[in-house]
């Protein structure tokens, strides 16, 4: 694997929803673009402007209509392509967290290296320790993730992710649902992967974030990428004026 | 006390304990086998019904229907004396086996449907969250939908658990000494069916409240204390 090669290659992708009785809705129309190793891609658009639908695309949760996508070399848009495994190397992180209900905080990052990386539970209760600390909630990992607040939830989520040692982390509006007290801690957090090296696809509307870690921003509307720069300038100086209505709207 | 002793004489009932030890013992792991044989199914039955592949939707439903629609009598009855004699085994099923299969595949029908509504509660985000960490299909079942399927099911299926238990008294109409067997045989032989029904009937009592008290025990275990 050649590691000057983009981890994240999009081309030309495009989907369709087809629901009877309503006009289809094209939630993705011919995009494409280039995630690089190390590069924080913030991706931010009006509701409705598919960008949910192109994070999920790249890790196979929605798949498209036509078009490629290939993540560290391995085709996911092929008809042979072994979802699973590839999901191992691209976490995701949900905005309402989708942590295991049934499961303990430490349970819910040792249950995927167990079953899923053939780990020995010693060692994937040393990992999770490990993370639990790092993401600064080692004390809560006996517990269920029902008696978290929203904010310690999403990083228990952001741990199990990074249990899976992944090439990619996508973020699908991971600051949403959380009381405004919490979202800091969160942010900090993806700010400190950021950082750290990890190739990132965040969608969101934290402005403050896109500024500080994002190393590229893409702005999407009807589906496909209106405007595409380095986000402080594209705050400063967007080209388009669908760019700046929508700036204007969320600042 | 004539009166009680020529309603309920307790010295028969001491005197035949050995009969009703056997018959409740051996109602406890019938019915126990078929409950294992009835969940498995179930769950089986529950994931082709909701397969996409209408093969096996179709046949998990004809199945449910199959079972619905006649009487458990009739189905021990068919089990044991039509199926009995094929060379399924290489030899002839025996009347507790023949019975154990009909009981688990009478409730297994009952319990696939309860198992399927239980995995249809499941939120969907659940199995997105197992399938970003690399999940195959079967390990998610497994190890996030079925746990907390299963778990928030537990009371109907506690429900269909109690029935399966008091139907296993229909077995032993092909034969099969088990509780209700016993209370039979007290009766055939002493003519004192209080001492026969009313024992076996306290006896199925016992046994349900035991169970309720094991149900609640598996939802906490299970559920986790989010649910």
């Amino acid at each position: 694997m050649n590691s000057t090669q983009p981890v994240i290659v999009v081309e030309d992708i495009s989907k369709t929803f087809r629901l009877p009785g309503a006009e289809p809705v094209h939630a993705l129309r011919h995009l494409t673009n280039h995630v690089e190793r190390g590069e924080v891609l913030v991706v931010i658009g009006p509701s409705g402007s598919g960008k949910s639908t192109f994070l999920r695309a790249l890790n196979g949760l929605q798949p498209v209509d036509s078009g490629t996508i290939t993540i560290d070399g391995v085709e996911l848009t092929a008809p042979k392509a072994n979802m699973d495994k590839l999901r191992q190397k691209v976490g995701m992180v949900f905005q309402h967290f989708n942590l295991f209900q049934h499961k303990t905080i430490l349970e819910n990052i040792t249950l995927a290296q167990t079953v899923v990386l053939k780990r020995s539970k010693a060692e994937a209760d040393e990992v999770g320790r490990k993370l639990l600390e790092r993401v600064g909630i080692a004390e809560k990992a006996d517990r269920y993730p029902s008696q978290l607040s929203g904010g310690q939830q999403q990083r228990v989520a952001i741990a199990r992710s990074l249990a899976m040692n992944p090439a990619v982390m996508l973020f699908d509006e991971a600051t949403s649902a959380l009381d405004p007290e919490t979202v800091g801690g969160v942010l900090e957090l993806m700010g400190e992967l950021a950082a750290e090296g990890m190739t990132m696809v965040v969608v969101t509307h934290e402005m403050g974030f896109a500024r500080e870690a994002g190393d590229r921003m893409i702005f999407m509307d009807e589906g496909a990428i209106i405007e595409e720069g380095e986000p402080t300038e594209m705050f400063n100086n967007p080209r388009h004026e669908r760019t700046r209505e929508f700036l204007s709207q969320i600042i | 006390m004539d009166w009680l002793a020529g309603f309920y004489n307790y010295r028969i009932v001491i005197q035949y304990l050995p009969e009703f030890g056997y018959g409740l013992w051996a109602t406890i792991w019938i019915s126990a086998i078929s409950m294992v044989l009835a969940l498995s199914l179930g769950t089986v039955v529950a994931i082709m019904r909701m397969s996409p592949n209408p093969f096996l939707w179709r046949i998990a439903a004809g199945y449910v229907q199959a079972i619905r629609s006649t009487p458990l009598l009739v189905q021990i009855y068919v089990i044991y004396f039509a199926l009995g004699p094929l060379p399924l085994l290489g030899r002839r099923l025996d009347e507790l086996e023949g019975g154990i299969l009909a009981l688990g595949l009478n409730a297994g029908a009952f319990m696939s449907e309860i198992i399927r509504a239980g995995i249809e509660s499941v939120e969907k985000g659940q199995i997105e969250g197992a399938q970003s960490v690399g999940m195959t299909y079967l390990q998610r079942m497994r190890y996030v939908v079925l746990p907390q399927a299963i778990a928030r099911v537990i009371p109907p299926l506690l429900g269909q658990t109690a029935v399966l238990i008091k139907d296993s008294s229909l077995v032993s109409f092909i034969g099969v000494f088990e509780l209700f067997g016993a209370g039979l045989f007290v009766y055939s032989e002493r003519l004192k069916p209080n001492e026969g029904y009313l024992t076996v009937a306290a006896c199925y009592l016992v046994i349900y409240f035991v169970m309720m008290h094991l149900a609640n025990f598996a939802q906490r275990r299970l559920g986790g204390a989010g649910q």
